[in-house]
Formats: structure tokens, sequence, C-alpha cells
């Protein structure tokens, strides 16, 4: 009985040993992102944390293909040269236009050990999840949310690829001040109907903000219930208000729905319709000329002037993948892992601490990732803001979205809504 | 002008909600089932007709018949659903079907025509300009459509020996029953009606609305409300509320700050609630 006991001693020690060693060699060759391991990896993995379903993914789809060509260019390319060649990959994780997930798929994606973020579509969503990230110590470069706090928040692993609340208010602001100029409009009024939401809201605050020193006058301003899917009491609200300037800050399907509405029913007296929120491609392809004369986000396409050749390549690349052109978001998708990798061929490291590091200081030019015509070169600032963001602002002329703004790449002449 | 704007809007806006109330006040005071469904068959109306305009070049009217063919089919499955299922497991089975419903509806829709707002295009019945407004004949068509089916349906409940039996089940099924009522009958009748006059509404009112796949909740919403202030089981009770709140809601939208836009139709609601002694008034 000893002798029997001391035998299966020495065969529970002797397990025991060998089960170490094995966990021992699986932890010295993991290949996963972010590990820090002295072994180059492979592949290198990013998270995607975005709305590919629900309302909010008709942005977050195209943010998803515009990253994927560029992961497949650089992959195509050799991979990121300083890591060996290392592959990048995409997981993504589904937000579902719902900000109470931003926390769930940004803990789900810390516990994938992806070496970096990227995407978001809502404000929200997006400032659920970099508290996560944060603490975990992983970048986020955040794709669509534009709420200002999203930089603002001081959190060093957070990096907004997309103009904020401020900017973006400046930029609508220099487009109708423009269009204003232009159709010999002096002391513009403006009437404003804004989705309440942090987006909405921290949007409408800033353009009060910067149009105050203009003399633009506010004759009207009213929130909508970020739940409002008829229109036509606002259109008619808007149309009523005899402004000069009618502004949307809403979301796409909020502008489908008023220039739906100005065109078939309360058709407003205002010369200069902006619906901020909506992009031009997309609204196009719904109401076609219904839509004539309203101002919104533009779409580059081949023809632009200033295009750098990187931009066509991936048009083209994205045409033959997913049959479709490309939009705001799509580019802004793949200037997030242009992003990414920049700062990974920079930090020659995978670990999220070094790639945060670099992101801080990488810059991306029309030769290196950089596919806009206007602005030539794109870097963050220190607070993790995108320094001369690009926006591009297009008017419906005979069904189609021209470019106007800016005014170096402008297509067509801005003319008056409605004539 | 912006007055009768708004009253204008509010009356087109509350003739959708009325048109929707009136099938499911027949399907809460008949069939005695909370359909919560019902919403989502009225976003199937709206999406068979993009796929009718999209794919088969056929305006809304043009594909009215065939698609009200199709819900009768349908709602003559849903029914035995909620008879067959629901029935064995009690009130709560029947809820829950209504609910898994409502989500495989909208799952279903958002596979097969993604989240992209979506709007039909193309259909022109001439306009009317009223006191600034345009108003559509699309519209005009809607609120017409919406005033033949519960004035019809009515009719069907007081005039015709199948209405006063409906009648009989939503005031006492058990004794409906002792009088030889076939009362699963009747319940499924209901149901189906409810359904056909739910993707009617879609189909109608498609030329003028913003389809995305969620929109069927909005309308649950507003069936729910109409019901409450028109009472169950009232055909033109629910023409009248869904107007009203039609009303309430575009006025305060227009003159109020946000918040009074839910706010105000649920303040209707809760009025009604404490000035009525009961709910049910089945006609």
């Amino acid at each position: 009985m000893q002798t029997l006991t001391t035998g299966v001693q020495r065969l529970a020690i002797g397990a025991t040993i060998a089960s170490l060693a094995l966990v021992a060699t699986a932890c010295g060759s993991s290949n996963s992102g972010g590990s820090g391991a002295a072994k180059t990896p492979s592949t290198i993995t990013l998270g995607e944390i975005t709305d590919l379903s629900g309302v909010a993914s008709f942005y977050g789809i195209p943010e998803n293909h515009g990253a994927q060509i560029a992961v497949d260019q650089i992959n195509a390319a050799g991979g990121i040269k300083s890591l060996g060649g290392a592959k990048l990959a995409i997981k993504t994780f589904d937000t579902a236009s719902n900000p109470d997930n931003g926390q769930t798929e940004a803990t789900a994606a810390v516990g994938a050990k992806v070496a970096a973020v990227f995407g978001g579509e809502i404000s929200d969503t997006v400032l659920a999840g970099i508290n996560v990230t944060q603490r975990a110590g992983i970048p986020w470069v955040d794709a669509g949310g534009t709420a200002n706090e999203i930089h603002e928040r001081g959190y060093n692993t957070v990096f907004q690829a997309v103009h904020d609340s401020t900017q973006f208010a400046a930029e609508w602001l220099d487009v109708a001040q423009l269009a204003a100029q232009k159709l010999g409009v002096s002391n513009p009024t403006v009437a404003i109907a804004y989705s309440e939401s942090s987006y909405g809201d921290e949007l409408y605050q800033a353009w009060n903000t910067a149009a105050a020193s203009t003399g633009m006058k506010t004759v009207t301003s009213f929130g909508y219930p970020l739940t409002t899917t008829d229109f036509s009491s606002i259109a008619a609200r808007l149309a009523a208000s005899n402004a000069d300037i009618i502004l949307n800050m809403g979301y796409p399907a909020d502008g489908l729905a008023l220039a739906k509405l100005f065109a078939t029913q309360s058709k407003p007296k205002a010369k200069i319709v902006l619906l901020a929120g909506s992009d031009a491609g997309a609204v196009t392809g719904q109401l076609a000329s219904q839509a004539n004369g309203a101002l919104m986000i533009g779409d580059i396409v081949p023809g632009v002037k200033g295009l750098p050749a990187s931009f066509t390549t991936f048009y083209n690349d994205y045409e033959s993948k997913y049959h479709s052109a490309p939009d705001s978001q799509s580019m802004s998708g793949y200037i997030c892992v242009e992003f990414i990798a920049a700062a990974l061929q920079k930090a020659k490291s995978d670990s999220p601490s070094a790639i945060t590091k670099a992101l801080h200081s990488v810059t991306l030019t029309q030769m290196t990732g950089d596919i806009y015509p206007d602005p030539t070169t794109l870097s963050f600032a220190s607070d993790g803001a995108l320094n001369n963001a690009p926006f591009y602002a297009a008017e419906i002329t005979d069904g189609v979205g021209k470019l106007i703004w800016p005014t170096d790449v402008a297509e067509t002449t801005i003319t008056a809504y409605g004539k | 002008m912006l007055f009768e704007q708004l009253l204008i809007v509010g009356i087109i806006t509350g003739s959708v909600y009325s048109l929707v109330g009136v099938g499911f006040t027949l399907v809460l005071g008949v069939g005695k089932v909370a359909n919560f469904a019902h919403g989502s068959f009225v976003a199937v109306g709206l999406y068979l007709a993009l796929f009718a305009s999209d794919t088969l070049r056929l305006n809304a009217y043009e594909a009215f018949v065939p698609a009200v063919i199709l819900f009768a089919l349908i709602g003559v499955a849903v029914a035995e659903l909620f008879e067959w299922r629901g029935r064995k497991v009690g009130e709560i089975g029947e809820l829950l079907i209504g609910l898994a419903l409502l989500l495989l509806i909208g799952g279903l829709l958002e596979v097969l025509f993604s989240d992209t707002p979506r709007t039909i295009n193309g259909l022109v019945l001439g306009h009317v300009d009223i006191a600034g407004l345009i108003i559509s004949g699309t519209e005009f068509v809607a609120v017409a459509f919406t005033l033949v089916t519960a004035v019809s349906l009515y009719l069907f409940l007081r005039g015709s020996r199948w209405g006063r039996a409906l009648r009989a089940v939503a005031d006492n099924g058990e004794a409906a029953g002792l009088y030889g009522v076939r009362v699963p009958v009747a319940r499924r009748a209901a149901v189906t009606i409810s359904i056909v006059v739910a993707g009617a509404a879609g189909i109608v009112i498609s030329p003028f609305t913003v389809l995305t796949p969620d929109v069927g909740s909005t309308y649950l919403i507003s069936a729910f409300a109409v019901v409450i202030v028109g009472g169950i089981g009232n055909a033109l009770g629910a023409v009248l509320a869904g107007i009203g709140i039609g009303i309430v809601t575009s006025l305060s939208s227009g003159y109020l700050a946000s918040y009074w836009t839910s706010l105000a139709p649920l303040i209707v609601i809760l009025l009604v609630l404490l000035l009525r002694p009961g709910l049910s008034e089945a006609v």
C-alpha cells in the first residue's frame, strides 16, 4: 500500500510538472496583438467597435468597408514592415446603434486582446466605450463620434479622427456665410431644428457660440426627440419661420425626411437649406432631383480637383470589392486604419501603450495614407483632436451632389433653394 | 398660417394613427389579444410597397389588392398561432408570441432591406395647396381610406350577423359560446382582419413615409394610445382618437419645447382615463 501511494504520488507530481511546462510554453508562444511578447506577431488584430446594425449602420457599414480596404492594401504591400511584415486583421464588435452597448462591446474588445480599437458612429456609444479602453490602456481612434467630450475628457488613449462639434459647427457656419454672400443675402436669419442627443445638442451650442460674432440672427430654434420619425410639423414650423437659412442638425433619416417634406409639402421660402447630418450620395439615391438646392455633407468622387493618387486607388478598390462608391464614412474608416498602421510602423511594437504613444506624433501625408485632396496632411493635436479635419459640403444639383466647399475643390456655384 | 398648417398636418398624421388603431382595437376588443406585433405588420406593408416599387415596378395602388390577399393569408396563419399555441399557455403566452413576432419581423426587415432609411417615389396624384401647405393626392387617399375602413368596420360590426357575433364575443365570450357562436373562429377572424387592415395601412401610407425597419414600433405605441382614448373595440372612436392625438402632437411640436411633443399626447390619454370610468366600450 505504501509503495502504491508513493507511485501515485510520483505520477501526480510528474503530471503536474508536465502541465506547468505545457502552460509555460503556451504563454511564451502567444501570437495575439497587445501581448508585448518578444516574438514578432504574424497578425495584429484591430478591434472595430461600431454600428453594423440599426439605424446608424448607415454610417457604420461604410466605415467598416473603408477600413477593410485599408487593411487589404497594407497587407498586400507587405504588412507592417517594422514588425517583420505583420499582417493586420479586423475583428468587429457591433454596438447595434445602441449607446448602451458601447461599454459591453468595448469590454469584449479588451477581452479579445486587440492591439488597438477604432470606429464608432454615435458619440454616446464612443463616450461609453472609451472609459473601458482607457482603463485597459488600449488606444481608440474614433471614426464618427463628433462630441467634443470625446477628446476633452483628457484620456491620452483617445484620438478623434473626425471633426468635433466645434469644428463641424464652424465649418457649416463658413458654408452658410459663403452661401449668403453668393446669393446676396445680407445679415441672414436662421431657423434651426436639432436632434436632442449629445451630438445635436452640442452642435447646436457650438453653432450659437460661433455665430454670435457674425451677426447671423437665429429667429427660431427648437429641438426634437431622437426618436422622431414624423417630421411633418417640424418641416411646417421651419418653413413658416421665413428665415433666410434653414439648418437641421440631425441624423441621416432626419435630413432625408425633411428634404422630402420641403419638396412635397412645406415649401420653405428660405434661400439656403442646410441638412448638416445628411450625406449627399444617400439623399440623392432616395430623392434624386427632389432634393435639388439643399446643402449637405459632400462625397469625394473621381474628378475632384487635387485628388491624390491614393484616393483613386482607394476608390477603385472599394468599388471593385463592394460594388458601390465610397462615402465620407468609408474614407473615415480608411483613415483610422492608416493612422494605426503608421503608429505600428513607428512604434515597432504592437503593444497598446507603444501604439498610443506613436499615435500622438504620426502624420499621414498624401503619399502615406491621407486620401483627401484637402488637407494634405493629417495628424492629432496633443488632446487627441484631429488637426484640420476634412470637411466637404455639396449642393444637390439635378439630382447629383456637387461639391461647393472647400472652395478650392468646388464643382459648382451655389444656387438658391427652390430655384 | 402656421396654426392652419399644423392642424392639417395633425389631421393627416392622425389619420395614420387612426388607421393603425382601427385594426388594433379590433384584435384587442374581440380577439382579446394584445398583439405587440401589430405595428410590425404596418412596417411589412411599407416594405412590401417598396419591394413592389423597386422590383416589380408597381406603385402602391397597383400592389394594393395582391398585398391585401397576402396579408389575409398571413393573418390566418398568425391567428392560428395565437389560437393554437397562445390559448394553451394563456395571456402571457399570447404576449410572448406577439413580442416574438415583433422581434422576428423587425430583424427580417433589417436583413432583407438593411437599415438605410428609404423613400418610395414616383407615384403622383396631383396636389392641393391649403394655407400654404401642399397636400399630395396620396395623403388625401390615406385619409379617405381611413374613414372608409372605419365606417365599413363600424357598419359590419353593427349591421351584419357576423359583426354581431364578434361583438358578442367581445362582450362575453363564454355566453356567446353558449348561444352557438363559434368563439375560436370569431377570435381568429378578428386577428386576421386586424392584420389585413395593418398591412393595407402600410401600403396606403408608403408614398409619403420614410421607411426604416423599426418604424413599426412607432405605430404600435400610437395604436395603444388610440385604443385607450377611443375605446377598445370602438372603430369610430379609434378614428376620432387618432386624429385628436395627431392634432395634439402636431400643435405641441409646432409651438412648444420638444419634451411636450411626447408629453402632450400622454397628458391627453391620462385625462381621458381619469374622466372616463371604463376603458371597454365595444361597438
